[in-house]
């Protein structure tokens, strides 16, 4: 039993989709399992559905990515999880020898399948050895299993050889595939002939020219018949199956925890971190879509038929069943009735149909366009680990970066303010307000939190609300943490500062004396460079005078905001603390002289 | 009049030249600009200017002494100058509260402000000792023999004085009952002052 194909990535790590085919679904941090045992390397990826395929792709070895396709996939089952046990949705395989069946009939299947598996022996080839129907290689000489000579005439998928392709026997693919395929063909009636037609003579199916005359032999055709458990349905399925093209002939190293679970026909999505449901819905909706199509394609649709909902598909399904079985050994007569379908675009039904491919194309268009986006979505944390890592090259960082435990608590629980608010505070104490002069306005500390918060969560973190961060903020007072808020009266402007300090003009003032005397050092030590008659240094400098300081030079040296800084130089003036002179090239500040 | 009037430091202060938004701060200001302009009106002996451009329009110096006189209101050195607002400002500032100058006509400022570097009284004091000393008390003067004659021994303090602020003197005279003043036949004009 193999369901695994081989799958082609391009670069950035996606796979490369067939033509028609677009993607559906995307998942992270999933395991694969076939049967009960994990399959080697497989368990750290991310899942695909696509329109045709589910596809694995391993984060750590891209080499070790695969698929599955969705229409070979019978039946769905959801696992929930159990303590340790992820959640995990398991994938029902047809059975490769066409002992597909559809729901009602898969339980006896395997019921029977699992009765028969100790009874069931085969006969080495080499060696004729009597070997019993679970193991693989001879037991005696160690020569894989033929299936040809499997001595049950029950078709179980056990006796599928592990490498072989994922083709359903049927009249097209058999003949595609030739004699490899060829082997699958039959499991009741030994081979499958194919007479002459100069000779008469009954050459293997595999044959291209006959063995005796040499005559070109007809491609085989026509075997269905020949099989005993080729159901309508099959048929249905084996029509509409599009060529896998060379992707399925590529080689997959699998290997099992458990070998003997190679063979069970079921394989295993495990969640780890959750999404089985989406996914599981997706994959129902998306096998729905095939059968259907199928359907059509076979022509079994009645004219007028448009799948509306379940009620009337399934009303319809049974109605094509009934069909199917009416016509299971003539594909061909179908396709006359298919033709008709396409042409009818009359009357009200073929507005409908018009309705309903334009409603396609809108969302082939829609999903197409957003793939990119998801794929830039996907990759964001790797983005910014990047872009985190370039930092360093291109400035140095200020300030040694302390890293505050996030948030980790829900919108919706009572405690949410009270520890945003610590948060915000540890955040304005580590990053922010380091120094006793500083402050930040509502604004801007709204801003950076945000950002904050996403560049060191990712893209997927909830950023704040500002309702949120204000009553967070009202809550400092009361959580008796190291900051207020402080609003000032004209302009209602609030800004967030450290407990301590409240008398900022003297700060001001501070610095307004300190540079102004550094002003004064400075030109002294040009003037001394004029008495030694180094004239070149004075010439057009700004050195005459102090010129004093500007609102945004105050503000820079206090990292405030501009509009903080013209706050608290406003009360300065008002306090007479600073006296100011306006020009035309500004406005400065300077210590009140008079 | 050879040396030049000394600034004050605060003359070279840059937000000297702003008017400032703090009133406390700004009488401050107005109180250092009034200093500065009397001190400079006494050194340059300027009595009368325009109380909007700052313009000197009467002193007693000579003409060509008038030409080197340095603006007030204006620091080179700095780059500032006051503009004709804070310049009225100023002389508001100097006529209402300090009381150290007067519009010529209230109702035209454009003619000008006395500036009283020297009040009313002390000039009054300063032209009657020298009638006193030049022995003319009782005698009748002209206004001319006043304060242009050339040949009467006038003193530099009362020489060339502004005929408005002489009238303002001599009524201040008349009011302490020191002199009198006998006016032209046409009534407009000042004739002659007997001063006793």
């Amino acid at each position: 039993m193999n369901v695994w194909k081989s799958v082609l990535l391009n670069r950035s790590g996606r796979p490369i989709l067939e033509e028609g085919e677009h993607n559906l679904y995307v998942r992270e941090d999933i395991g694969l399992y076939q049967g009960k045992s994990k399959v080697i390397n497989r368990q750290n990826g991310r899942v695909y559905i696509t329109n045709q395929r589910i596809i694995y792709v391993d984060s750590e070895t891209l080499d070790n990515s695969l698929c599955v396709l969705i229409k070979e996939i019978v039946k769905l089952e959801s696992s929930e999880g159990f303590l340790r046990s992820s959640p995990k949705v398991k994938l029902f395989f047809k059975n490769k020898k066409g002992g597909e069946v559809d729901n009602s009939e898969s339980s006896s299947i395997s019921v029977s399948t699992s009765s028969n598996i100790a009874n069931e022996r085969w006969i080495c080839m080499i060696c004729t050895f009597s070997n019993i129907g679970t193991a693989s290689v001879c037991a005696s000489c160690g020569i894989r299993k033929m299936e040809l000579k499997a001595l049950s005439s029950q078709s179980t998928g056990q006796s599928a050889p592990p490498a072989k392709d994922q083709i359903i026997e049927d009249t097209a693919t058999v003949a595609q595939e030739g004699p490899k395929s060829s082997i699958n063909a039959s499991s009741s009636s030994s081979f499958k002939l194919n007479a002459c037609p100069a000779c008469t003579f009954l050459n293997h199916s595999s044959m291209k020219y006959c063995e005796i005359c040499g005559t070109e032999l007809p491609k085989s055709s026509n075997v269905t018949s020949t099989s005993s458990v080729s159901t309508a349905m099959q048929a249905t399925y084996s029509v509409a199956s599009p060529s896998n093209g060379s992707s399925s002939s590529l080689p997959i190293n699998l290997q099992l925890e458990d070998s003997k679970d190679m063979d069970t026909p079921y394989i295993k999505f495990s969640f780890r971190k959750g999404g089985e449901e989406k996914f599981r819905q997706i994959l129902d909706e998306q096998l729905e879509l095939l059968k259907w199509e199928q359907l059509v394609f076979k022509g079994n649709i009645n004219k007028n038929g448009t799948k509306l909902n379940d009620d009337i598909y399934l009303q319809q399904e049974s109605n094509n069943s009934n069909n199917n079985s009416s016509i299971t050994n003539n594909g061909i007569k179908s396709n006359g009735s298919n033709s008709n379908f396409n042409k009818s675009n009359i009357g009200i039904h073929g507005l409908e149909q018009i309705g309903e491919q334009q409603r396609k194309l809108n969302e082939l268009v829609l999903t197409s366009s957003l793939e990119d986006l998801e794929q830039l979505m996907y990759k964001a944390k790797d983005l910014i680990k990047l872009s985190a890592s370039f930092s360093n090259i291109v400035k140095p960082i200020p300030v040694t970066e302390q890293l505050i435990p996030p948030l980790n608590i829900t919108k919706t629980s009572k405690l949410f303010h009270r520890e945003l608010s610590r948060n915000i505070s540890e955040y304005l104490h580590t990053i922010t307000l380091t120094k006793t002069s500083s402050m930040i306005t509502l604004q801007d500390l709204f801003a950076h939190y945000n950002r904050y918060l996403s560049s060191t969560q990712g893209f997927g973190t909830e950023l704040i609300s500002d309702v949120d961060l204000s009553k967070a903020i009202e809550l400092f007072n009361e959580l008796k943490l190291p900051f207020k808020k402080k609003k000032y009266d004209k302009s209602g402007l609030v800004v967030i500062t450290p407990n301590l300090t409240n008398d900022y003009s003297k700060l001001i003032k501070e610095y307004i004396e300190k540079e102004k005397q550094k002003f004064e050092d400075q030109r002294r030590s040009f003037e001394n460079f004029k008495i030694e008659g180094i004239d070149e240094f004075v010439e057009g400098s700004d050195i005459e005078y102090f010129k004093g300081k500007s609102v945004s030079e105050i503000a820079e040296s206090f990292s405030w905001s501009y509009s903080i800084a013209e706050e608290e130089i406003e009360t300065c003036v008002s306090n007479g603390t600073l006296v100011i002179d306006q020009n035309i090239t500004g406005t400065y500040y300077f210590l009140n002289e008079f | 009049m050879s040396t030049a009037f000394e600034f004050p430091k605060i003359h070279s202060f840059i937000p000297f030249y702003t008017k400032q938004p703090n009133a406390t701060v700004l009488n401050n200001q107005l109180d250092s600009w009034c200093e500065i302009l009397l001190g400079y009106c006494q050194h340059y002996k300027i009595t009368s200017m325009s109380p909007i451009t700052g313009k000197i329009l009467h002193s007693q110096l000579e003409e060509d002494e008038i030409k080197d006189i340095p603006s007030l209101f204006e620091n080179k050195s700095i780059k500032r100058v006051a503009n004709d607002e804070f310049k009225t400002l100023i002389f508001k500032h100097l006529i209402s509260n300090q009381n150290k100058a007067e519009l010529k006509n209230p109702k035209s400022p454009e003619n000008g402000v006395i500036v009283f570097w020297r009040s009313l009284a002390e000039w009054a004091q300063v032209l009657y000792s020298f009638v006193q000393k030049t022995g003319q008390l009782g005698s009748v003067l002209t206004v001319y023999e006043l304060t242009k004659s050339t040949d009467s021994g006038l003193t530099d303090d009362i020489r060339n004085l502004e005929y408005d602020l002489l009238v303002k003197v001599l009524k201040v005279l008349v009011k302490q009952g020191k002199a009198q003043i006998l006016m032209s036949e046409d009534g407009h004009e000042i004739g002659g002052v007997k001063i006793v």
